[in-house]
């Protein structure tokens, strides 16, 4: 802008010494001087770090300009004199310093990708949602996992560390709150079809898995974090059967590992993390636990195994994302 | 007593008294739930020693298991190994045991079931073993 004005008014040679005057002093230089280097004023106009102050006549010659250039210039009593062709040069007292603004130094700004420094040590994730039995529970016709168990409520935490911005590592609690399954005579069977308007038969199913895991988070520093999980350990489901009217309770438990959990979701990272995921957890049962009352209990292992799965749709709560 | 001498009063209506009727012959007060199938085993001895009436339920729950020995009165053992759908019995410390065993399916005890089997001891004693279905008290 002060090589626009400078450029401008070379047809008046007083004109040019005004404006000289006032590149002087934000130079720090006397008009005089200035104007022995008169040959060559671009350099010095053009510098872009030291923005000086515009001409006299700034808002004549830019009449449009007066956003930026309005504040920093003098009023015209004070620039008048400096467009008379009789005033010397040191009559016309530079402006002060104060009223050139210079530019502030830019700060660095920090990335744009970068919403919250990545996590790093102890964390923690809290999961509910809806878990579904799918496969098989042995090999056995017709013994598939949702014959045996319905859809449950589960509630998992997970624990651990965060490490390397990326990677977590630790473990995982998780137990299940359900009905029994769809099999018929157990639907039969817990069926209260009587009229007395008591709850005699109470069938139920729980879950438990337990296990150690790792997450690696692929945009660990930002606002949406998508992530992907593998974990492996140990899983029970118990159902249960209690005939308030006749005194009996059965209670079958089958327990065997988790292969691989996998899961993956993403989080909305805030002073908590929160977001969706899916799980799909594959084992398979190896040992099964009978419970008939009366002190009697058979614990046998599992022949015939066949592999089966928990998918569980939720959403997750994440202390320290 | 209204004020024309009459008397007024509520007339029962037959058609309420026949639809609480049926509302009560609907209702039942018999338990809900699972039939159970059961198996009892008992044994008595020449001397007149009764053992305990032992009984076995059939598990309700798929991929339930009861497996279950029955000590008599320390002269023979009986093994009886139940899943949903049938009871094996197998007896031990007797002599010829295969021609003792049994295999009884869920139908069939929950059909009713009552036999006396007659057993020698390897020492010798003679037993008269019952097995009856349902239990005498089921469950």
């Amino acid at each position: 802008m002060a090589a626009i004005g400078v450029t401008k008014f070379d047809s008046a040679r007083v004109q040019k010494r005004g404006a000289l005057a006032l590149l002087a002093s934000a130079l720090s230089m006397t008009p005089a001087a200035l104007a022995q280097t008169d040959a060559a004023p671009a350099p010095v106009a053009t510098e872009p770090t030291t923005p000086p102050a515009p001409p006299p006549s700034a808002p004549e010659a830019t009449p449009n300009d007066n956003s930026a250039l309005q504040p920093a210039v003098e009023p015209p009593a004070q620039a008048a004199p400096t467009v008379t062709p009789s005033a010397a040069p040191p009559a016309a007292p530079p402006p002060p310093a104060a009223t050139v603004r210079p530019e502030p130094a830019a700060a660095p700004e920090p990335p744009k990708s970068a919403f919250r420094p990545a996590a790093h040590g102890f964390q923690a994730a809290f999961r509910t949602g809806l878990l579904f039995p799918v496969g098989d529970a042995t090999s056995q016709p017709n013994d598939t996992l949702a014959s045996r168990y319905a859809w449950q409520v589960p509630i998992a935490v997970d624990l651990g560390m965060r490490f390397a911005q990326n990677y977590f590592v630790g473990g995982y609690l998780g137990i299940g709150f359900g009905s029994t399954g769809s099999d018929a005579r157990l639907e039969r069977a817990c069926s209260d079809d009587d009229d007395d308007l008591e709850n005699d038969i109470v069938c139920s199913a729980v879950t438990l898995r337990a296990g150690v895991q790792v997450h690696y988070n692929f945009r660990p520093d930002q606002r949406l974090n998508p992530w992907v999980g593998y974990g492996f350990g140990f899983e029970a489901a118990s159902a249960k059967l209690s005939d308030h009217a006749q005194g009996y309770e059965e209670t079958v438990t089958s327990s065997g590992l988790t292969y691989a959990q996998l899961s993956a979701g993403f989080d909305m990272r805030h002073a908590v993390g929160f977001g969706p995921f899916v799980e799909a957890a594959v084992g398979s049962f190896r040992r099964v636990t009978t419970d008939s009352g009366a002190a009697l209990t058979t614990s046998r292992p599992i022949d015939d195994q066949a592999l089966h799965a928990w998918l569980m749709l939720g959403l997750r709560l994440v202390v320290n994302p | 007593v209204s004020s024309t001498g009459q008397r007024s009063g509520r007339r029962q209506n037959p058609l309420c008294c026949a639809a609480i009727s049926l509302l009560l012959g609907a209702c039942t007060l018999e338990p809900g739930g699972p039939e159970y199938a059961q198996l009892s085993v008992y044994a008595e001895n020449e001397r007149g020693l009764v053992t305990d009436d032992a009984c076995t339920m059939l598990p309700v729950l798929p991929g339930g298991l009861t497996v279950r020995e029955l000590e008599f009165a320390g002269a023979f053992t009986a093994q009886l190994e139940a899943e949903r759908e049938s009871l094996s019995l197998r007896f031990e410390g007797v002599r010829e045991p295969e021609e003792l065993s049994r295999q009884f399916s869920a139908e069939r005890l929950h059909a009713g079931y009552s036999e006396e089997l007659s057993l020698e001891t390897l020492d010798g004693d003679v037993f008269s073993v019952f097995l009856r279905a349902p239990c005498a008290e089921a469950p």
